[in-house]
């Protein structure tokens, strides 16, 4: 306990005295010591030099110098904690032989033993103290004779040791010179003290600038808010946001738009965010469909997935008209689609992104507009729902209500949720989307259905058991047998090709194949993870010429409709695309 | 894919069954090769094949060019609707010489 008497104005003390409580009650408070006016300047010279001092490595020697001065000792030194290392290291010392950075080893010698007992020693001739660390001395070329030595301490927390050694003259130090140095110890102790945390909010405030920084950035990856017929709102739980929408439009007309809310909070969310909205943007070019996009959105992130970390998005595209979209859900709340006064749902196909290695999403066509299509992450949900938000009624409630009254967008939603711009439990965002009414007798396309999808090692074992499966899934759509076995024989044609390009590979090859079926037409898709093929010499050849081999192309050109190389998406080399009118089979049921 | 191989009168008749297809394929081409080598006519049976791909006819064709290289006789039979219409798919339905039967085995 600290008991400060004589006359204290305004902190500047003219006497100061500290009395100690019995043993155990604090080491630098177990002396009682009364000061005269020169010593109370110097304790307050102290305090300021550690409080203002821009380095406080200078600030620690110049507290030093002050103290050895005021003791008249021949060498003095400051010895601090290395926590990381678990001992002391000097790191201020004066006199002949300077020991800034040696260290001792917790518990070790006189130094050792006073941080770690916090109490100090006073040794008047070392020679007869077993106790003394004689390494320092044998380091710096030093001959001690005369110790004294006190704990820093701050907060009940020992901090060091500040050593003094060999009183000058010849002299011997004594208890009032320990007392002193304990007086001095005790407000070093605090002054340091107070320069760590000066150090460490210095630091949050550096940390606080970059996360700023990272906040403005990740703002300007999210589109303005306003942008024909798509907006978005976003307001992060903490300065940065795991939650991101997006959207663009590609040269052929078709617009896209995302919806994500990544797991958690905070920079690592904010981290997978940016990648997530910037993949998103490059596969909306070269993927065709919603569903696509998910897959190999699933693909890339898997890979670099943290442990537990995923992210449920929606994606979609709307048709160069205007009034059409398809979505695909991986794993996000369901999509809500105002119509006429009603409220329908696509809830997710497949689960999140980053969780599952091979997953597979379905397009959902919304049908066409006029419609409104409003999508929210869960901070967003949580606002209105609570904790429970299995049936999104009152979401639906609001939304409806807005759009009867006009008053209905992404903004509009949030700042609804949350009037005072209160930060949100979670990341809270929304989507909208404008479909337009079609022109009257106009059909919209119906989005492609995936029928049958497989991968396989490109082995030639491999191929009879997905021809067999193949086979099944197009007989099942009423297709005639003669059509269907030549519809097989292509896709075949096709994965013999991969496997024999990829036999140069010095991994397994593999080969993707998915079978889609839009109104009626089939649709192959054949992806592989070879090098690209130089797409020119894949030609069919001559059939006059009679030769074994080449004719696997003509095969293909001869039974499909429409064979096409197309960009592959990420983590393949190749993709094909074949398609075929098809007829049905009246005999078939 | 099963392929038997025996004589019947002065042919050896290399009997294929089941799918002909990339992984089926070195065996019967092997079988085919083997009958020309040994200078023998070879009538290659079809009636079983359930399904053949570009590599099963290019068997097929390499036996062809091989037999004409010794002057051997080189001949189909009996190809099923699925061998016929990939034969005719890669149009060598009229290059081939098709045999109406076989001779009985010597066996």
């Amino acid at each position: 306990m600290l008991m400060m008497g004589g006359n204290c104005r305004r902190g500047k003390c003219r006497h100061l005295a500290l009395v100690a409580t019995p043993a155990g009650g604090g080491a630098a408070m177990q002396n009682a010591l009364m000061l005269d006016p020169n010593r109370s300047d110097f304790l307050a010279h102290i305090g300021e030099e550690m409080a203002t001092a821009d380095r406080p490595d200078m600030a620690l020697e110049h507290t030093l110098e002050t103290i050895r001065q005021s003791l008249g000792a021949e060498a003095a030194s400051i010895f601090l904690f290395n926590e990381a290392e678990d001992l002391l290291e000097c790191k201020a010392s004066l006199g002949p032989n300077p020991a800034t950075g040696v260290t001792v080893p917790r518990g070790v010698g006189i130094i050792g033993q006073v941080a770690e007992q916090g109490r100090p020693v006073l040794v008047e001739d070392v020679a007869s103290y077993p106790g003394f660390y004689r390494a320092v001395d044998e380091q710096t070329g030093f001959v001690t004779r005369s110790v004294v030595c006190a704990p820093l301490i701050a907060q009940a927390k020992v901090l060091g040791t500040v050593m003094l050694l060999n009183k000058s003259g010849d002299r011997r130090f004594s208890r009032q010179d320990q007392a002193l140095l304990m007086g001095y110890c005790a407000l070093a102790g605090l002054s340091i003290n107070n320069a760590r945390l000066s150090i460490l909010a210095l630091e949050r405030e550096r940390i606080q600038r970059e996360l700023e920084i990272a906040r403005e950035i990740q703002r300007s990856m999210l589109p303005s808010p306003g942008h024909g017929n798509i907006q978005g709102a976003n307001l992060a739980a903490r300065i940065v946001s795991g939650d991101f929408y997006s959207h663009l439009a590609n040269p052929d007309g078709d617009a896209w738009f995302c919806l994500g809310d990544v797991s958690g909070k905070g920079i690592n969310a904010a981290l997978w965010m940016v990648r997530a909205v910037s993949m998103f943007s490059c596969l909306a070019q070269t993927q065709g469909s919603p569903a696509r996009l998910l897959e190999a959105l699933n693909r890339e992130l898997r890979v670099s997935a943290l442990r537990g970390m995923f992210i449920t998005m929606v994606v979609g595209c709307i048709d160069k008209s205007g009034c059409h979209a398809r979505l695909a859900n991986a794993g996000h709340l369901p999509v809500l689609i105002w119509r006429q006064g009603e409220i329908t749902e696509i809830p997710a196909s497949g689960p999140p992104i980053g969780i599952l290695d091979a997953v597979v999403y379905d397009d959902v066509s919304t049908g066409p507009g006029p419609a409104t299509l409003c999508m929210v992450s869960d901070g967003a949900v949580e606002a209105i729902e609570g904790k429970t938000f299995a049936d999104l009624d009152r979401l639906k409630g609001r939304i409806t209500a807005m759009i009867d009254s006009g008053q209905f967008s992404a903004e509009a939603l949030i700042a609804g949720l949350f009037p005072r711009r209160e930060a949100p439990g979670d990341d809270a965002t929304a989507l909208t989307v404008q479909l337009l009414a079609p022109p009257p007798g106009e059909q919209p396309p119906a989005a492609p259905r995936r029928l049958f999808s497989t991968c396989f090692a490109a082995t030639p074992g491999q191929l009879k058991p997905m021809r067999d499966a193949v086979l099944a899934a197009v007989q099942a759509q009423g297709v005639d047998a003669e059509l269907a076995s030549n519809f097989v024989l292509a896709l075949n044609e096709a994965c013999m090709n991969v496997i024999q390009h990829g036999k140069t590979a010095s991994a397994i090859t593999q080969i993707s194949v998915e079978l889609l079926r839009q109104d009626d037409t089939l649709i192959l898709h054949v992806l592989d993870n070879a090098a690209p093929v130089d797409v020119s010499s894949v030609e069919p050849r001559n059939l006059d010429d009679v030769r074994p081999g080449g004719l696997g192309v003509h095969f293909m050109r001869e039974i499909m409709d429409q064979v096409e190389f197309l960009p592959p998406p990420a983590g393949f080399g190749n993709f094909l695309r074949m398609s075929k009118t098809i007829r049905a089979d009246p005999s078939a049921p | 894919m099963q392929c038997d191989v025996y004589q019947a009168g002065d042919k050896t008749v290399v009997r294929l069954s089941g799918d002909i297809d990339m992984h089926a394929s070195p065996a019967a081409r092997r079988a085919i090769l083997q009958c020309i080598r040994d200078d023998r006519p070879v009538i290659v049976d079809l009636a079983a094949v359930s399904y053949i791909d570009s590599s099963g006819i290019a068997t097929l064709v390499e036996g062809l060019q091989a037999a004409k290289a010794k002057r051997l006789e080189f001949g189909l039979f009996g190809a099923s609707p699925a061998a016929m219409r990939v034969l005719k798919l890669a149009r060598l339905d009229t290059v081939f010489n098709f045999y109406p039967t076989l001779p009985p085995s010597n066996a």
